[in-house]
């Protein structure tokens, strides 16, 4: 078996597990205790602080505090069970004012967008790796710089400057070498842009003096595409979390400032 | 269909530090310099090199020697001892690492600034953290302004903290019972026990005695009777809720053995203390439909011959008398309004 297999079966299996307690536990106690919603907003906090504390993890990777693998399975799994503890806090009820709403609306966005992110990280490696290369997000830029130089070189360049390559690299070929192009088409494995701007290249090798020249091109164009899908899924590999911290942060200070109320307001006049 | 193309080779000896908050303005050009933007963000370029003063035995005044480790450069050092090849000087672009940085900051402060606002203007604040529109019995019959709070009294009206600013909920928060480090007082809590909000309840509820006297234990209004779940009538409570008492054979003796006089008439077979469990299974049947009843109201109105039988004139409109023609719903269409004539 293999280690991504042992763990899916270890964390599913704590999973189910930490459900099926919770909801003994909610059976017993769910409507008759009266510190119930008190004993599940303090575990859902915990639980939650927990849970934050893994960025900070990542931040003191010197300390003997465990694998970065292991909290971030711990992360995952600690995480889904979260929401059984939120349904079960909530009694399954719709928060109906302003303040509680957007609690919850918090936590359910923070929770969808950790699932967002778990996802996108099990499936965007495999495509990277079937794609092949590999490239670090931050040499990009410099990397399609090297591309557009290159290719400059060849359309506008050269002992025989050429006007078809040099007209065709200003119209077509100039600004697909500025920018990252074709961001959603590489998320969705389409190579539509890719094919057409290639047939269009292709079409130029009629001309016979150029045919040398036009491969280079199509070399360089094929190269940009390959960059500019890396940067495409390694962005939604990282721009995800722009959602997922900020909120958790909104989400620790509205819960201190319910736990504020909820105590606050404990107490009837006398 | 073309083939798959690789994307072109990095160089992989030349080091990214991509955890770094900052990179080189030149990365994107594809040359960054060695040594790379500083912790806040500062261009750090100079010079190739410092160079050095080299005086020979006899001479007074030296002269600048080029210090580059690589080979020395032609130009070799300004007559200023500066080097002659300035680094050109870049933008720093933050690492996606800071950007996020700074969204969680910005995200912060927007989160504490909104929640600021909210609790510290009264109006505002009530509106804003009320859980939920009060019962209309508990909304004091005043205008609605939106989650039941009906005027600047309201919550002050039964919590302690109702009218006090953030400190002042923060105070309250502190001097709660339990408070909120005491864990263990919670966990220890009997169920159905009063809580501190119940106290309020009493304030107007004066000669509380749980439903009837026969009660042998007392038990928190709260606990059943939910508020700050919508206009209307109170939730109804559950059959955990009666069962708290009912269902509890022991206590069930001890209300049997107070007889304390009860002033219904025609109790069921097994008396009022008979353990019931739920509506559905062990409940008898009420007064009303029970054989051997008779309904105790001294009206006499037949609904049945009202509805259905010819004599009964029609209204104006042609139509015949239906429930509704009597019976209608309060403006909240929980209740039913009085029936006058």
């Amino acid at each position: 078996m293999s280690r991504f297999n042992r763990q899916l079966i270890l964390g599913i299996a704590f999973l189910v597990l930490s459900c099926a307690v919770l909801l003994l536990v909610h059976r017993r106690y769910g409507a008759l205790s009266p510190a119930y919603p008190y004993l599940t907003g303090w575990g859902l906090f915990i639980v939650i602080l927990f849970l934050s504390a893994y960025n900070g993890r990542k931040k003191l990777p010197f300390l003997p505090l465990g694998s970065s693998e292991t909290w971030l399975q711990v992360h995952v799994y600690l995480g889904l069970a979260t929401a059984v503890i939120f349904l079960f806090h909530i009694r399954f009820r719709v928060p109906t004012g302003w303040f509680e709403g957007a609690l919850a609306w918090l936590y359910g966005l923070v929770m969808l967008s950790g699932i967002f992110g778990l996802a996108v990280t099990r499936f965007l490696p495999r495509r990277l790796t079937a794609r092949g290369g590999e490239v670090i997000y931050e040499k990009i830029p410099g990397l399609r710089h090297d591309l557009r130089q290159q290719a400059e070189a060849i359309a506008l360049g050269g002992e025989q400057p050429s006007t078809t390559l040099a007209e065709f690299y200003a119209r077509r070929l100039d600004a697909f070498f500025a920018e990252p192009r074709n961001f959603v088409h590489h998320l969705a494995e389409s190579r539509r842009p890719l094919n057409a701007l290639v047939a269009e290249l292709e079409d130029l090798r009629r001309y016979q003096a150029e045919k040398e020249r036009v491969e280079q091109l199509l070399t360089l164009v094929r190269q940009k595409d390959a960059l500019d899908y890396h940067r495409a899924l390694q962005s939604m590999l990282k721009l995800w979390l722009f959602v997922h911290l900020p909120l958790t942060w909104s989400l620790l200070i509205f819960s201190l400032v319910h736990i504020a109320l909820v105590y606050g307001f404990a107490g009837g006049i006398k | 269909m073309s083939e798959q193309a690789l994307p072109p080779k990095f160089d992989a000896q030349n080091y990214a530090r991509p955890n770094d908050g900052w990179i080189c303005g030149h990365a994107a050009e594809g040359h960054a310099c060695p040594l790379g933007p500083g912790r806040g963000g500062r261009c750090q370029a100079s010079a190739e090199c410092v160079p050095s003063m080299e005086t020979l035995p006899g001479e007074s005044k030296g002269r600048w020697r080029c210090n580059r480790s690589r080979e020395k450069c032609e130009s070799g050092p300004l007559p200023d001892g500066t080097c002659s090849r300035q680094i050109p000087r870049c933008a720093p672009v933050p690492t996606l690492r800071t950007l996020r940085g700074r969204a969680s900051r910005l995200t912060v402060a927007f989160t504490c600034g909104v929640l600021l606002t909210l609790l510290g203007i009264p109006g505002a604040r009530r509106s804003f953290i009320n859980p939920g529109p009060l019962s209309t019995a508990h909304a004091f019959g005043e205008p609605r302004m939106g989650h039941g709070v009906t005027n600047h009294s309201a919550c002050g009206a039964c919590h302690l903290a109702g009218n006090a600013g953030p400190n002042g909920i923060l105070a309250a928060a502190f001097q709660a019972e339990p408070a909120p480090w005491q864990i263990t007082r919670l966990i220890e809590m009997r169920t159905g026990d009063r809580s501190e909000m119940d106290g309020a309840c009493l304030k107007c509820h004066s000669g509380h005695d749980f439903h009837q006297p026969n009660a042998p234990r007392e038990a928190g209004c709260s606990f059943c009777h939910r508020e700050h779940r919508g206009a209307g009538a109170l939730p109804a409570t559950t059959d955990a809720h009666c069962g708290l008492c009912h269902a509890d054979a022991s206590l069930m003796a001890l209300a049997a053995a107070k007889r304390v006089q009860n002033v219904s008439t025609n109790p069921p077979a097994g008396g009022f203390t008979g353990v019931i469990h739920s509506f559905a299974s062990d409940h008898p049947d009420f007064r009303a439909a029970r054989s051997g009843s008779r309904d105790l109201n001294t009206l006499k109105f037949n609904h049945q011959l009202h509805l259905s039988a010819p004599t009964i004139p029609s209204l104006a409109n042609g139509k015949r008398l239906d429930c509704g023609f009597c019976h209608q719903p309060d403006a909240l269409g929980t209740l039913m309004r009085p029936v006058r004539f």
